[in-house]
């Protein structure tokens, strides 16, 4: 008899519950809610600190973005920026291959990380590197010109001359 | 002794619950998109639709009787329209319960992950009562937990309403089976409860209704062959249903009471109560009304409620065409193909074999040992319920991939009948079968449902920080929601057919892309968008999925407004480029007189025109 009783109520409850839940909570205000993004707010705060050269600052606030949001390209490549305007390559490189990792058509990362190796006397990686950013962006002329110069301290004029003649057919002469 | 076994049973139970939950929360957490302190993209359409929802249940305490910003300029009508059931539960627990350091979306995975487990109870249950072996109950529980099938959507990530109305659903049919093996008075109080969970399941997911039809299509066949069956727990059934039909918006709005379930109910109700006593006539008077259910639902489906049509039409297809797409999709209207994505596509063998494993042939063997007993005519009334659900769902799932879950339920119940039936020597083909299924589980390649994360939070970005904050957004109808929840910004198109207009607006705008520029700009300012984002599959991608495909625009012309967003941003008169990245464009709507000079963007190679092989794309 307990069981029964015990049912009864459970479906009646139940019911009544379901009723309730599909006619109480609607408004006719509008419901909507304003979210804050702690990454968006590290990285504009990042981006302003960097255009004012604050740069321990601005690494600070890159790295906080990263750490809300890891998988975004965009806040390791600013933070990248900042280490290598700091000096701070081998963190630059790091960061650097973060974005390529995460992006790999992201041109602007393989440009400078292959001029930061190109710097450091890692021709055959830093030709590499900007091969492939002028192979994603075949107008990206600054990536050229790094390419061509890398050529020529590696000794290998043929190719840099390759890159003037193909700059001169699109247009673009140093 | 006895309550020691019994807790020994539910300690096992209860094992298994907690490797569900676990494994499912390990899953997600492992996600290399998985980020516990940012919740940015990571639920897609539906889901982040239904994330939203919870969310503002989970802030204010109510949702929007309109609400603009999901459906501008018209408005979603949550309540008369979708079934937001689980959003208003998830978003209460949330308020009531939870400590607001745990971030919202976790919270989400963790309720949608146990809830979703909770199919398990009713699974062992079933099976005790059936084969009154509570080791076959607890086999049928392993093998259930050990499919891959059943961790897909909640692993994705996803926040689906299936998880939540499938435990709902599979505690209806134990009730149900429960009430028909009791003597009354405790029928009535099983079949009230079976009766009030099939009708929560029936407000918390639309699809409910197509269970439900066969449910009450295996009480005819029944009633058919055996007319003295007891229908009273049907009646019961029937009457709840019947009351929230009324009572439950949703259900009012979508006509639920002159749905083809409803229908067969009545003409069933009113056979058995035929006062005749001939069981030719009433046999017959069954037959009779079931037709008439038919052609009044095709009457119904065509001209009354359209929003029936989207569904019953892509069955209708699937059916006609044995699940294949047909090479000319000319052959199919848009209405069919817009459903006939993912997860509305057929299963292929290899995923028949990754994601219910060797569950498919111990659950056929379980099927076979049934189907012999019936010809035998030593099959009970129960057994042949399951077996017919079963034998059901197997041609569903083989139309609709999205219906392995139930498949899989009702498989995992038939290895109960392997093990009863078995001898002792061959249940160590069992214990292979569930290891096969466990390597497979845990084996599964990792899957990510959605666009590429990176390219979308650059979106996401750019629209939540770069434009104004009551700006409108024009985009594709599975992308709307990550706009709408991510970006707080309102959208003009979602996915969720249901509500109303949507299905003719999103139409609209599939054509209106392959159209000249001013007809599509037309369509932006009718609906008030200021910004549209195009992404590059728009005109890159030629599959059934896509919209060229749906559309039927196999070829198309340098003039649409859709090659123009790709290849010309510089030549379109009435849309201003302001963002670009490989995957998405964001475009501000704007009259031709107002255009400012372009604002520079980055080059990408998938928009130069010069680079991509035209003849690939059926350029003309």
């Amino acid at each position: 008899m307990n069981t029964l009783i015990r049912d009864y109520i459970g479906s009646i409850f139940i019911f009544i519950l379901l009723v309730c839940a599909v006619h109480l909570p609607f408004g006719s205000k509008p419901c909507s809610i304003d979210i804050s993004y702690a990454a968006d707010n590290h990285f504009k705060a990042g981006l302003v600190l960097l255009s004012r050269d604050s740069l321990t600052n601005a690494a600070e606030a890159f790295a906080s973005a990263i750490t809300y949001q890891p998988a975004f390209a965009p806040f390791h490549y600013y933070l990248a920026l900042t280490y290598e305007r700091q000096g701070n390559y081998e963190r630059a490189a790091t960061e650097y291959n973060a974005v390529i990792k995460i992006d790999p058509e992201f041109y602007p990362a393989y440009y400078y990380l292959g001029n930061l190796l190109g710097n450091a006397k890692e021709y055959e990686q830093g030709i590499g590197l900007l091969r492939r950013a002028v192979q994603l962006n075949p107008y990206y002329i600054k990536a050229f010109y790094a390419l061509a110069d890398l050529y020529s301290e590696t000794g290998d004029h043929t190719s840099a001359e390759k890159i003037f003649d193909y700059l001169k057919y699109i247009g673009y002469e140093k | 002794m006895k309550n020691k076994v019994i807790t020994k049973e539910r300690l096992l139970l209860a094992l298994i619950f907690f490797f569900m939950v676990g494994f499912k929360l390990y899953t997600v957490y492992k996600n290399q998109y998985f980020n516990l302190k940012d919740d940015t993209g990571m639920f897609w359409t539906e889901s982040a639709l239904q994330q939203r929802s919870a969310r503002i249940v989970a802030a204010t305490g109510q949702l929007p009787v309109l609400d603009k910003e999901a459906q501008y300029p018209e408005g979603l009508a949550y309540k008369s329209r979708l079934t937001t059931l689980m959003e208003i539960v998830s978003g209460y627990i949330y308020r009531l319960f939870i400590p607001k350091q745990v971030p919202f979306h976790f919270f989400l995975i963790i309720f949608i992950s146990m809830w979703s487990s909770l199919s398990l109870i009713p699974l062992y249950l079933s099976v005790h009562l059936v084969t009154e072996n509570k080791v076959s109950g607890l086999l049928a529980c392993i093998f259930y937990a050990l499919t891959p099938a059943i961790y897909i959507t909640v692993t994705a990530p996803a926040f689906e309403l299936q998880d939540f109305a499938l435990p709902l659903i599979f505690t209806h049919l134990y009730f149900f089976i429960r009430a028909m093996k009791s003597s009354v008075p405790l029928k009535y109080s099983y079949a009230m409860l079976s009766g009030v969970f099939l009708l929560t399941a029936l407000s918390s997911w639309h699809l409910t209704q197509f269970y439900y039809a066969i449910f009450v299509l295996f009480i005819g066949i029944v009633l058919f062959f055996e007319p003295r069956t007891d229908t009273k727990t049907f009646y019961i059934i029937t009457v709840i249903s019947f009351l929230g039909g009324f009572l439950i918006p949703v259900m009012r709005t979508a006509g639920f009471l002159f749905s083809f379930s409803m229908l067969m109910s009545y003409g069933i109700i009113i056979s058995t109560l035929l006062p005749v006593k001939k069981y030719s006539i009433k046999r017959a008077s069954l037959l009779l009304f079931i037709c008439i259910t038919a052609i009044t639902t095709i009457f119904i489906v065509t001209e009354r409620i359209p929003e029936y049509r989207f569904v019953y039409g892509l069955m209708f297809e699937k059916i006609r065409y044995l699940g294949m797409r047909p090479a000319d999709p000319s052959k199919l209207s848009w209405e069919t193909l817009v459903m006939w994505v993912s997860p509305f596509t057929s299963p292929s063998v290899r995923e028949i074999a990754l994601f219910i494993g060797s569950l498919m042939i111990i659950g056929i063997t379980g099927v076979v040992i049934n189907i012999k007993k019936l010809f035998k005519k030593t099959i009970n009334v129960y057994d042949a319920f399951f077996l017919l659900f079963t034998v059901v769902f197997f041609p569903l799932y083989f139309l609709l991939i999205r219906l392995d879950v139930f498949l899989v339920w009702f498989l995992s119940l038939q290895t109960a009948y392997v093990f009863s039936a078995a001898k002792k020597s061959i249940r160590f083909l069992l214990v292979l079968c569930m290891l096969i299924n466990a390597f497979l589980l845990f084996n599964q390649p990792e899957k990510i449902l959605g666009p590429n994360r990176n390219y979308l939070l650059g979106l996401i970005y750019y629209i939540r920080n770069l434009t104004p904050q009551k700006a409108v957004v024009l985009t594709s109808f599975p992308f709307g929601p990550s706009i709408l929840t991510y970006a707080n910004r309102a959208i003009v198109l979602h996915p969720k057919f249901e509500a109303k207009k949507m299905t003719s607006k999103v139409k609209l705008f599939e054509h209106k892309l392959f159209e000249p520029e001013k007809n599509f700009y037309d369509y932006c300012t009718a609906y008030g968008a200021d910004y549209f984002v195009y992404q590059a599959d728009m005109v890159m991608a030629q599959g059934p999925e896509s919209i060229r495909y749906r559309t039927h625009n196999s070829t198309i012309n340098k003039d649409c407004a859709a090659y123009k967003f790709h290849f010309q941003p510089k030549n379109l008169d009435y849309f201003r480029l302001l963002y670009s990245n490989p995957h998405y464009r964001v475009y501000q709507v704007t009259e031709k007189d107002s255009l400012e000079p372009d604002i520079p963007v980055e080059y990408f190679r998938i928009y130069d025109e010069r680079i991509v092989n035209l003849n690939d794309l059926n350029v003309l």
